[in-house]
């Protein structure tokens, strides 16, 4: 089995290598390339000793409850971060990328950091 | 299934999340050595400018209500497993910005004897990649717990760091509500807020459903959730 992050330190070094090549290609604009490099990105950080930005979707189940609170309407957010997950979603299995488990939770992680870093402000 | 199944099955989970639930966004951190605390601060420091401490209080109006009460929006500021520079690193960085830790304690791990935690992390899936502490303990004491107790949340990561479900009975006995009487022996109450190893959610094991109803746990964390699983703490 691959170690994963020894493989994905090396695809991120690749990424970094090919984006300094010249200024067109540091700036990817497509989609599946800007979500590649961003996942390399990310997958690159010390998951043990780095503070890693998540969603967590929350639900009550206390008594008769079972599922969304009784006072919730889903908003703007909602349906953003949602919009955004599927779009990814799409883009995922047509990267050259090595699939893993962990897929889906990294592009949790991808939107949590860009919310985190523009600190929640929607 | 494979990988691309499991990827559209977990998708089409997810979005259904974001779409429909109230959403908390969390910060998670495991080992914190102190040769990272520059970035921990910076971290910490954005979290105290732009998002707001979620105590379980909090969390359990925002999950009854659906309704967020504070001016800036939540953020759990989550550190698993109960490593020792929780108390060293961590603490004083909560109290110079007034943020609330959540400490998620593996009690199989603090009650380690000193010479043994290096072990028991290595067998148990705790990362322990910098080890920073020459006499060999690596976890939290009780009397760090304690302390932290007092102005943060103490939370049951379980036993052991394994998955619960695949357990004999008596073992998964173990890990869920002999966890809690640990909390009970060295807090004097239970801990509200239970997570096991790799993150299964209510309604994924029965078995576990039922042992953690049994401990008392008001709140299950998940990958992906957040479940309030009865309206008042047990005792109150």
């Amino acid at each position: 089995m691959i170690d994963r992050r020894f493989f994905m330190q090396s695809l991120a070094a690749a990424i970094t290598t090919a984006l300094s090549r010249g200024a067109s290609a540091a700036q990817p604009h497509d989609p599946a390339e800007v979500l590649l490099a961003e996942l390399a990105r990310l997958e690159a950080r010390a998951y043990s000793e780095e503070g890693i930005p998540v969603f967590l979707a929350c639900e009550d189940l206390a008594g008769t409850a079972n599922g969304a609170p009784a006072g919730f309407t889903p908003g703007p957010m909602n349906a953003g971060l949602a919009e955004a997950y599927r779009n990814y979603a799409a883009l995922l299995p047509g990267l050259e990328r090595e699939r893993t488990e962990y897929d889906a939770a990294e592009i949790v992680e991808l939107l949590a950091e860009r919310d985190f870093n523009a600190g929640g402000v929607r | 299934m494979s990988l691309a199944d499991d990827f559209a099955r977990d998708s089409a989970m997810i979005a259904g999340l974001l779409a429909t639930r109230p959403l908390v966004r969390a910060l998670n951190f495991h080992n914190t050595p102190a040769h990272r605390r520059a970035a921990l601060e910076r971290q910490l420091a954005h979290c105290a400018r732009y998002f707001s401490s979620v105590s379980e209080d909090d969390l359990d109006r925002y999950l009854a209500t659906g309704r967020w009460h504070k001016d800036r929006p939540g953020m759990i500021l989550a550190f698993y497993e109960g490593y020792r520079n929780g108390y060293d690193v961590v603490r004083p960085l909560l109290d110079k910005y007034g943020l609330t830790g959540w400490f998620f304690v593996i009690t199989g791990f603090v009650d380690a004897p000193v010479g043994e935690q290096l072990d028991f992390a290595l067998a148990h899936g705790i990362e322990m990649e910098t080890r920073e502490y020459d006499d060999g303990r690596y976890a939290l004491s009780w009397d760090e717990i304690r302390a932290l107790s007092k102005q943060h949340v103490i939370a049951c990561h379980a036993m052991t760091h394994r998955p619960i479900a695949p357990m004999p009975a008596e073992k998964q006995r173990a890990e869920v509500i002999g966890a809690q009487a640990r909390f009970v022996d060295e807090l004097g109450h239970l801990a509200r807020t239970f997570v096991s190893w790799g993150g299964p959610a209510r309604g994924e094991d029965a078995a576990t459903d039922r042992l953690i109803d049994e401990a008392g746990y008001q709140f299950q964390f998940s990958n992906y959730r957040i479940q309030r699983l009865r309206e008042r703490p047990v005792g109150e």
